[in-house]
């Protein structure tokens, strides 16, 4: 450490002990929002430059606000026309998939269409019964779209266990996983999609899901 | 649904991951403690839109998002980004005001009364020159230094400037150690 940045470690300490603690998050919220008068706003930054760390919430980048934001309509992705024209999808998908392995036709019980997390309400977490395959739908939802995708599957403790290849906007703005039931044991897990743009991945949705 | 209502809906549909991600990034947070605050946020957020009449809603969630992390770091403390750490009782590790192993008290005592100095100095500053600096010094940048001084980068920078010839009067040569002002 450079002897100019010891000096200042000695200031702040010794302005610390003169100041004493930190202003309240009350004090600091009524700074961000102008309700200081000038003279009041002066006094609280010079007790928070001794205290860098919570300088550091007032300053770290924040994330913008994009393109605007149009009322959540819950459903754009539950409609009918949509479900039905997604499992029109995900059954041609698996009698196509069953062709290209055998003779015989295969079926797969469950096709569980995902509730995105952190919605109001109750939470809907799908159930995997620990028979056969699953498929799972993953409705894109939301307003704002993407020129690429990814899909990501994560255990419990946030691990990533699989991730998709990189996705162009699907048609019915559902991704369909077919997910063989050797993949998952039982446990709680969580599908992920992002949105990727310039080469940076935006988490956009999750999706909880448990397998029993 | 109120307007109200399906406004914060969006915001918490589209927003909630990008802001656990503001947390974790930022303040170094564990998941779970930036999807706790995050979760405080938003609830602070739709109580405080009963009441909110302007326009600049994000603004305004900003503020309580941050307001969030502030109390929670005041209550929990942790290492401030980027600035390194430092064992002092590692014998490997030594700073320019410690001196050799096997230098004698005089080259201690001179190295301490020189901090003292440049510590004085820095105090003596007029307070907005002072202020830019101490935050320089800490390792924020000089569009941090403008947002939280609620002034411009380009009078943050030219503090910062005053503040370095003030302290070439007081200290002589001894600025030129300087860290490089890149705000």
């Amino acid at each position: 450490m450079t002897m100019w940045k010891t000096a200042n470690e000695e200031l702040l300490a010794e302005q610390r002990r003169r100041l004493g603690a930190p202003p309240t998050a009350e004090e600091v919220l009524a700074l961000t929002l102008g309700k200081l008068s000038d003279e009041e706003a002066e006094r609280l930054r010079d007790r928070l430059i001794a205290y860098p760390e919570l300088v550091r919430t007032l300053t770290a980048p924040f994330p913008a606000e994009e393109a605007e934001v149009v009322p959540f309509a819950p459903r754009r992705w539950q409609s009918a026309t949509a479900i039905a024209a997604m499992l029109a999808i995900v059954l041609g998908t698996l009698l196509w998939r069953a062709e290209e392995r055998s003779a015989a036709p295969h079926v797969i019980r469950e096709i569980h269409l995902l509730t995105p997390d952190g919605g109001r309400g109750p939470a809907e977490v799908a159930k995997l019964s620990p028979d056969g395959d699953w498929v799972l739908a993953v409705p894109l939802a939301g307003e704002q779209r993407f020129e690429q995708y990814r899909v990501e599957i994560a255990d419990g403790a946030g691990k990533r266990l699989w991730r998709s290849d990189l996705l162009p906007q699907p048609a019915s703005d559902t991704f369909t996983i077919v997910v063989p039931r050797a993949f998952l044991r039982p446990g709680t897990y969580r599908v992920v999609v992002n949105g990727v743009a310039d080469g940076q991945e935006v988490p956009l949705t999750s999706f909880t899901v448990r397998v029993e | 649904m109120r307007r109200d209502d399906e406004r914060f809906a969006a915001l918490y549909q589209k927003y909630y991951w990008r802001i656990v991600g503001f947390y974790k990034s930022a303040f170094r947070l564990e998941q779970q403690d930036a999807e706790d605050l995050t979760q405080e946020a938003f609830v602070r957020f739709l109580r405080a839109l009963e009441e909110y009449r302007g326009d600049a809603e994000w603004a305004f969630f900003e503020k309580i998002a941050r307001n969030v992390a502030y109390n929670h770091i005041r209550h929990h403390g942790t290492q401030m980004r980027g600035a390194p750490t430092v064992d002092l009782d590692d014998p490997n590790v030594h700073t320019e005001v410690e001196a050799k192993e096997e230098a004698g008290f005089a080259e201690r005592e001179e190295a301490r009364q020189r901090v003292a100095w440049l510590r004085d100095a820095i105090a003596a500053l007029p307070a907005g020159q002072r202020q830019c600096l101490q935050l320089q010094l800490q390792g924020f940048t000089g569009p941090e230094i403008a947002k939280f001084l609620g002034i411009s980068h380009m009078a943050v920078r030219s503090r910062i400037r005053d503040a370095r010839r003030s302290l070439r009067a007081s200290v002589g040569n001894a600025v030129d150690e300087l860290p490089e002002d890149e705000s």
